[in-house]
Parts: C-alpha cells; sequence; structure tokens
C-alpha cells in the first residue's frame, strides 16, 4: 500500500514541477487554476460532476474538492485523465451520502 | 576592551542575526546587559561569571557593559550565555578577535564552564550560512546543526576550554556527522486492522493525494487504530522535507540527540489540549502541535465535543497557522492531514441539540442540514434563512433520489 502511495505522490510532484508550480508537493496544495488544469475530468465525469453539484448543492469550493480528490484517485490508478469512476468514487466520500443514510 | 560576535536570536523559525557587544571600561564593578534581555538572558550573568571561573578567568573588575543589538527586539532564553562569554573573552584579550570573527554562537552555560544543548541549533545553523559565518554550538547539538550543509563550519564544542584550545590550535575539533533519526520500527502497520476494508481504501487515498480526513463512527469502531497508521503508509520525508520539519522541532526542543526526523510526524493532542498548546503561541512563541505535525499527521479526536474557537482554528487546514502576538506577528509552518474523528451520537437530537459540537459541524459544512438541531440553528439567528433554503433544497434532492 505504501508503494502504491509512493507512486502516486511521485506523480503528483513530477506534474506540479512540469507546470513549474513549486510550492506544491500534493493534490490537496493545489489551486484552483492549476486544478481546472490537471484534473478536467472526461465528458462522462464533467457530466457527472455537474449533476452532483447540482443535487448535492455543491460550493464551490465543495467542487474544487471532489475533483481534488478525483485527480488523486485516477493518480492511484496511473490514469492520466479523470474518469467518470474517479469522480463517483470522489462524490462517495463527501460527507452528504453517509448523513442521509444515517437520516433514513 | 572590545569585543563583539555575532548570534542568533528566533522570531518563529526565523533565525534573526543579533551581534553581542562588550565593552570593559573604567568604573564600577558591575556586569550589565542591555537590549531588551528577558529573564533567562538577564541570568546569565551568574552563569558567565562562574563559567569564566572556572576556567581560570576572573571577571575584571570593571564595569562590563553587555549591548545585544539591535536592542529593540527582545532577546528569549539561554542561548546568549555563549556569545556573551566568547565576546567577553575576547575584550579580556584571551581569545584573539579574528578567530571568532567568522562564526555566530549559541549555547547555554553551566556553572563548570561545560556547554549546554540549546534548541534550535539547526535553524541557527542555517541562519549563521545565510550570514555567512560558520556556527559555535553545543556538542549535543553538532549532528543536529550539521544538517545545515556540507560547507557551512560548525564547531561543536562540549566545554569551553575546548573552544579555547581550538582556537589556540592545541586540539581542534573535528566537524560533527548529521545524523537521521531511522526509527521505522515504532510505527504502528495498517496490518493490525482486521477488514474494515473500504476505511483502509479511504486512507490510501488521503496519503495518496495529501487530503483531510473525517472520520465518524461509534466509540470502538477503530477510528483512532486506523488514524494512528495513517503515518506508516506515508512516503518518507525528502531531504528537503526533512529539514523543514526538523526545524520546527528544533524549535520545540523535540529533536532528540540531535538527530533529524526521517518519518513523517503523527501528533495525537489530548482532546482538552488548549488553543495555545494546538497552534501555538504565547510570549515567546513556540510551535503548537499543528506545527508539528507539518507534512505529517494530526488527529483531533471528537471535535463535536471541542470548544468552537479552537475547532475554527482548525477547521479549515492551510498551509500556515497565523498567530498574533501584540510584539510580533509570525506564520508557522503547518501542513498537516487533518485527521479529524467525531464518535457518532447515538442518543436523539435532544442530547445532540446540547452540545457544542452543533455549532462546528454547521459551520465545517456549509452544505450539510439534514439532522442539524434547532437549537443550533436559533443560536446562529444570521444563518437561519440561508440553511431553510439549503434544507428546502437538500429535501427536494432527496425526493428526487
Amino acid at each position: 500500500m505504501r508503494a502504491r502511495v509512493a507512486r502516486a505522490r511521485e506523480l503528483q510532484r513530477a506534474r506540479f514541477v512540469a507546470l513549474g508550480a513549486r510550492t506544491m508537493r500534493t493534490n490537496a496544495d493545489c489551486s484552483g487554476r492549476i486544478l481546472e488544469e490537471i484534473a478536467t475530468p472526461d465528458a462522462e465525469g464533467v457530466a457527472l460532476l455537474r449533476q452532483a453539484a447540482e443535487a448535492l448543492h455543491l460550493s464551490a469550493r465543495g467542487f474544487h474538492r471532489t475533483l481534488r480528490v478525483a485527480r488523486t484517485l485516477a493518480d492511484l490508478d496511473g490514469a492520466e485523465t479523470v474518469g467518470r469512476m474517479h469522480v463517483a468514487e470522489a462524490l462517495s466520500y463527501r460527507g452528504e451520502t453517509l448523513r442521509q443514510a444515517n437520516a433514513a | 576592551m572590545y569585543g563583539q560576535i555575532s548570534t542568533l536570536a528566533f522570531v518563529g523559525i526565523e533565525a534573526r542575526p543579533v551581534e553581542v557587544q562588550v565593552r570593559i571600561t573604567p568604573g564600577q564593578t558591575a556586569l550589565v546587559i542591555v537590549g531588551l534581555p528577558d529573564k533567562a538572558v538577564a541570568e546569565s550573568r551568574e552563569r558567565v561569571r562562574n563559567a569564566l571561573h572556572a576556567i581560570g578567568l576572573g571577571m575584571p573588575y570593571r564595569h562590563v557593559t553587555v549591548n545585544l543589538a539591535p536592542a529593540d527586539l527582545p532577546k528569549e532564553g539561554s542561548q546568549f550565555d555563549l556569545p556573551i562569554v566568547l565576546a567577553m573573552m575576547v575584550a579580556m584579550a584571551a581569545i584573539a578577535p579574528d578567530a571568532i570573527a567568522g562564526y555566530a554562537a549559541i549555547g547555554e552555560l553551566a556553572l563548570d564552564g561545560s556547554i549546554r544543548t540549546v534548541p534550535g541549533a539547526l535553524p541557527a545553523a542555517i541562519g549563521a550560512n545565510a550570514m555567512g559565518k560558520g556556527l559555535i554550538c553545543p556538542a549535543a547539538c553538532g549532528s543536529e546543526a550539521a544538517w545545515a550543509g556540507e560547507d557551512v563550519d560548525i564547531l561543536a564544542a562540549p566545554h569551553l576550554l575546548s573552544l579555547v584550545n581550538h582556537f589556540k590550535g592545541h586540539q581542534l575539533l573535528a566537524r560533527p556527522k548529521p545524523v537521521v533519526d531511522r526509527d521505522t520500527a515504532s510505527l504502528p502497520d495498517l496490518r493490525d486492522v482486521k477488514g474494515q476494508e473500504s476505511a483502509r481504501r479511504v486512507l490510501e487515498v488521503a496519503a495518496a493525494g495529501g487530503h483531510n480526513l473525517l472520520m465518524i463512527g461509534p466509540p470502538g469502531a477503530g477510528k483512532s487504530m486506523l488514524a494512528a497508521r495513517l503515518p506508516s503508509i506515508l512516503p518518507s520525508l525528502s531531504a528537503e522535507e526533512m529539514l523543514e520539519v526538523s526545524m520546527v522541532h528544533s524549535l520545540a526542543g523535540e529533536l532528540m540527540g540531535g538527530k533529524l526526523l526521517s518519518e513523517r510526524p503523527f501528533r495525537a493532542p489530548h482532546h482538552s489540549a488548549s488553543m495555545a498548546a494546538l497552534v501555538g503561541g504565547g510570549t515567546r512563541p513556540r510551535p503548537g502541535e499543528v506545527s508539528l505535525a507539518h507534512l505529517g499527521v494530526a488527529r483531533r479526536a471528537a471535535p463535536a465535543a471541542r470548544d468552537r474557537r479552537d475547532g475554527h482554528r482548525t477547521r479549515q487546514p492551510s498551509r500556515r497557522v497565523p498567530f498574533a502576538h501584540p510584539a510580533r506577528r509570525r506564520h508557522e509552518p503547518m501542513q498537516v492531514r487533518l485527521r479529524r474523528s467525531r464518535h457518532e451520537l447515538q442518543a436523539g437530537s435532544a442530547l445532540r441539540r446540547r452540545l457544542p459540537g452543533a455549532h462546528l459541524r454547521a459551520a465545517s459544512r456549509p452544505h450539510r442540514s439534514a439532522d442539524r438541531g434547532a437549537g443550533a440553528v436559533g443560536r446562529r439567528p444570521r444563518a437561519a434563512g440561508a440553511n431553510r433554503r439549503k434544507r428546502g433544497g437538500a429535501g427536494a434532492s432527496g425526493a428526487g433520489a
């Protein structure tokens, strides 16, 4: 597991160095502008994210947070672009789904 | 009858250059220290007197003035003993002025003339290097200071006499070797966790992307156990990160045996820790728990039971934690995986309404409204309208799903 984590972090480091963002080390440090550049999902992912943003009332911050986690999931998979799967999993880690299950 | 040497004062993790000037003039016999010394610096008068006596040098029967310049920067701690005594020895012609001109010095003196360890040797060595000088430091701090760089001249002396002998060329001090604390055996392993596949997956994601994590579950579900095992799947610190983390720990006086940390820190402050303990501060600003967890993991248990003020301080994790003091304003590094956990409340909303956590959750999760107590909304009247709107929205989405 540690090896997978290290590989994902190495991907991120190389990407940020290539973009000239020296202060960033992990996806969590990533600023909005660069995030849009590196983590814009494919068409299906975008569609899902837009739909979820509507349904869950995601704020702009929540939107970016989801993208950030989705980028990490793609990194763990070694995928070049963020796919629908990654967006879906990232959304599942947000609190809303959990809390709705609790309320029921 | 004049001597001077450089030293460093710490403002946060930054080391500011300070010059110690000593002048011996005719007049009433006294040793006076000026330049905003705190109590520990003022008391160095006795340690300096005794240390000089111990190596066979008496205090001159003259008026000795010690000035710590710049005079408006407060000087704190005991690390000024050594520069004061060295400048004094130059003024007394016991050491040649050019012998120490290329050095800054930090260290505390014992009454027998030995040099005791002080916190902050690594930032001091980096600060000294920035001034284009070497560093004279206590022997116990040598291996820590040596991390500042290959080309930084470090003199790590156990005793005042060994320094004098070094300058006279009788017995040269060797450059200390940098040491890393490679102690991975003590880290709890994720293998101890049975099952919990989804929790392990989330831990892996948080570790890979450096994301924050909120764990919710009943007592005994394994939240703390999982949290304690997060550092074991984080990659080791790079050389640059090691320096960064160790600088903070050095200032807090937590580096053991002058070794640098190679593993990421895991901090789990007790849930009753004060705000100052968490974010640092005080009249002598010191790094708090969140700074000590820089590039590592900070565990905040049960924020629901916490005072809302410090909940907010760590609510939005940031790279730097600001703390203001009337006299100065500093930003300490704070780049942590904030790992909060909260016991799920089994009791009904009557209990929940009384808990201050109702605010906290409301504030930390602006878009959560499903189970917020009415009491909390009542106490936040301005948010109430917005919440009602959102609640309607959440209801609609719930119906849609």
